[in-house]
């Protein structure tokens, strides 16, 4: 049998908190992170959002980052999400050029380009910001905060990138080209991202509404989050200890249109059926799904499809948790990633806020945070325009 | 371990489109930015896409629908793609909008296409390929993470056949803004340019150009730890730097970059003559990827054209057997490739 691969840290940074705890406390005392604009600089100050509640300046405190050293919104995130994961798996500097850091981005350094873009076509004011626009300065500026790793690479798959980071990471502890990989993404808000979505006409004036009959769209939000996957020997041997499993994952393109789901969900039926296939797992063995559900009335409607496909009648509980963070986008796999591996430890159901009214024929999601039975195998899904569909299978570590 | 061939390669450049006329009438240039000298789309796509996709976009399509002609291999198992700007036309159209304009009378077609992921994904829902679909966007490795990736897969035993390609554009502004941060436009510099180039990989040889037999990446090494790397991956491959015929590096008139390559070859690869191709292609942060696509035609025709040569180790007059690609960023990030000669051909 293959050996598994462990989650040995993790660390989020979101809407609903600055940290592991912080985002438990959240999500056990129901309280969402949305609300109006306050840091993101916007016209648009009728969409609520899901904001880290810190400026720019206050993060850069915190890591000790002088107020003169270029940097971008989303490495600042990043750097906050990663401090916490490195620490939590009891990470050595010696032991990162060993390690993989592989951060999904899709915003980049975007924050800085709207600002200045005028600017980079007319003078040489603010090259530092041309060279960080891309994604990979971002992941760059985060990985070398914390020393030298010894790989990194930036998946963009729109708001699937941060799963297919740890898709990437998983394949490489499998592959035997690392032994530990510290994946995820990370996001900031920007007015490129609030009036693209707004363009598509899939914003939501009122906090979202996922799975509900009245959906109206979605609230943006930012973060980062990442988690470091370990093989299970070299956890043993740096005695750190596991908070979950990663056993199955699924990556698979819908195929179907740029930026609209199938009506039958068949990228996301197919990531979800690879994710229990490489899992080894059973559909009634799965109990409960942190869906992507963005609150818009396509996504939601060809996500329930999809797991009513998948598991008939039995369809485990689900929510979206983008009702407490907003759709973090490009982070949001790892930021639910971490959402779900902190339900395995504390055995609870994250709750679908602010829902009513099913969907017709739709599903009804979790409004209950007491699980019915234990919660040992979860799925956590992240689709992206283009029909980037990815899944995976968390599950709960039990000490032998 | 089962052997990984490359079925097919083409390009779209500032080189003829879609055939190797480069290998024995290369076109020269004397300027900074040089824009890809297109097919006649109307030739592979309907007219609709034509008018509506963005050029990346419908290289990007073109060269997949050769590449599918040519090997019959029209739905990949997976598709992988490295860009380091990713859908550059679209992003601009709406960032400068938003810039001049404000928030108000954003339109969302530029949106909707803007995302890195958009060309990767287009190939699929052209394709109907639901398989594995991902897109790599880290400067200079963008294609080289996305190769990488692939192998896995086909070392995972995931996927039989694989599409990856590197994929840029560079319009007039982030050409003058990619120029203000010295990544290109010096004087002595190839030019300024745009990729669109891609392999179908596979797991069976009928009728291939070349093996990919291995890679590596690394990032920040210290200078053991690239000697090691490299000395890994010439072990896997069962060869050593006297059986490389030779090394096929970035190198591109820009002091910095080169010094980077000259430096590194001086102590890992003495002795190893040396090819070059962005004078022929241009750079572009995807542009490694016509490496790979120029190493495998020299090795499927079985001839290395003089042009390519540079430094003062001369290369062998027999076919070549293998090619050691060598690509880096900031001297920061590098990559190794080696393709190789098939057996018995």
């Amino acid at each position: 049998m293959e050996e598994p691969i462990l989650i040995t840290g993790a660390g989020i940074v979101s809407a609903i908190g600055l940290n592991k705890q912080e985002a438990l406390e959240s999500l056990l005392l129901r309280r969402s992170g949305i609300g109006p604009v306050r840091y993101l600089q916007t016209a648009h100050t009728e969409f609520p959002v899901g904001e880290v509640k810190l400026s720019n300046s206050e993060i850069r405190s915190i890591l000790g980052i002088a107020d003169t050293a270029p940097t971008i919104r989303t490495a600042l995130l990043g750097m906050l999400a990663l401090k916490e994961a490195l620490a939590d798996a009891n990470m050595a500097e010696q032991e990162m050029s060993e390690a993989a850091f592989i951060s999904g981005t899709t915003v980049g350094g975007m924050d800085k380009s709207e600002r200045y873009y005028l600017d980079f076509l007319a003078t040489d004011n603010y090259n530092a910001y041309i060279a960080t626009h891309d994604c990979g300065a971002s992941s760059e500026l985060i990985a070398d905060h914390f020393g030298r790793f010894g790989f990194v690479a930036t998946p963009s798959t729109a708001c699937s990138s941060a799963a297919n980071a740890i898709i990437v990471g998983a394949n490489m502890i499998r592959s035997g080209m690392a032994d530990i990989v510290v994946a995820g993404g990370s996001e900031c808000l920007t007015r490129f991202h609030l009036n693209g979505f707004n363009s598509l006409m899939i914003l939501d004036r009122e906090p979202c509404r996922p799975f509900d009959a009245a959906r109206a769209g979605l609230n943006l939000g930012e973060g980062a989050a990442y988690v470091v996957l370990e093989r299970a020997s070299s956890a043993m041997k740096r005695r750190v200890k596991p908070l979950a499993r990663l056993d199955g994952y699924g990556n698979a393109c819908d195929a179907f249109h740029q930026t609209a789901s199938s009506p039958d969900g068949d990228g996301a039926y197919i990531a979800m059926q690879e994710a229990l296939t490489d899992a080894g797992l059973a559909p009634q063995e799965i109990h409960y799904i942190n869906a992507h559900g963005t609150g818009t009335p396509n996504n939601d409607a060809s996500e329930s499809r999809a797991m009513q496909r998948l598991f008939g009648g039995q369809v485990p509980p689900v929510s979206s948790t983008k009702s407490f963070t907003g759709h973090t986008t490009s982070a949001s796999g790892a930021i639910e990633t971490v959402i779900c591996i902190l339900a395995l430890q504390h055995q609870f159901l994250p709750v679908n806020l602010h829902w009513r009214h099913p969907i017709e024929g739709g599903i009804v999601p979790v409004t209950d945070s007491r699980p019915s039975r234990e919660i040992r195998h979860v799925l956590c899904n992240s689709f992206g325009f283009g029909g980037n569909d990815s899944s995976l299978v968390l599950s709960k570590y039990d000490e032998r | 371990m089962k052997k990984i061939y490359i079925r097919a390669a083409e390009q779209i450049s500032i080189q003829q489109p879609l055939c190797q006329t480069w290998m024995t009438s290369p076109i020269g240039y004397d300027a900074p930015y040089v824009r890809a000298i297109d097919p006649d789309f109307r030739e592979f796509l309907a007219p609709a896409e034509t008018r509506r996709l963005s050029k990346v976009l419908k290289r990007a399509l073109v060269t997949a629908i050769a590449i599918a002609r040519e090997t019959g291999i029209g739905q990949p198992d997976a598709i992988l793609a490295g860009t380091g700007l990713g859908c550059m036309e679209n992003t601009e159209h709406f960032l400068e909008a938003l810039c001049r304009n404000g928030e108000s009378m954003l339109s969302p077609t530029h949106f909707m296409q803007s995302t890195h992921n958009t060309i990767a994904s287009s190939l699929a829902i052209r394709s109907k390929s639901q398989g594995y679909n991902i897109t790599y966007a880290h400067k200079d490795l963008s294609f080289d993470l996305a190769l990488q990736d692939a192998w896995m897969q086909f070392r995972l035993d995931r996927i039989g056949t694989a599409l990856v390609g590197g994929y840029d554009e560079l319009t007039p502004s982030y050409f003058t803004l990619l120029k203000r941060i010295g990544y290109l436009g010096g004087e002595t510099q190839a030019p300024g340019a745009e990729t669109a180039a891609a392999v179908l990989l596979s797991s069976e040889q009928q009728n291939a150009l070349c093996e990919l037999a291995g890679m590596r990446i690394v990032y920040r090494p210290t200078p053991e730890r690239l000697k090691q790397t490299l000395a890994d991956l010439l072990a896997e491959t069962g060869l050593t730097t006297a059986n490389l015929s030779a090394v096929m590096t970035g190198v591109n008139g820009n002091a910095k970059n080169d010094a980077v390559y000259h430096n590194a070859i001086e102590h890992l690869l003495p002795g190893v003559p040396t090819l070059r191709y962005k004078h022929l292609f241009g750079t572009n942060y995807s542009a490694s990827a016509y490496a790979v696509y120029a190493a495998a035609h020299c090795l499927g025709q079985g001839i290395v054209p003089a042009h390519m040569h540079y430094g003062s180790v001369p290369v062998a007059e027999c076919p070549p057997q293998a090619i050691l690609l060598f690509n880096q960023s900031d001297g920061k990030h590098y990559s190794f490739t080696v393709l190789r000669k098939l057996c018995g051909s």
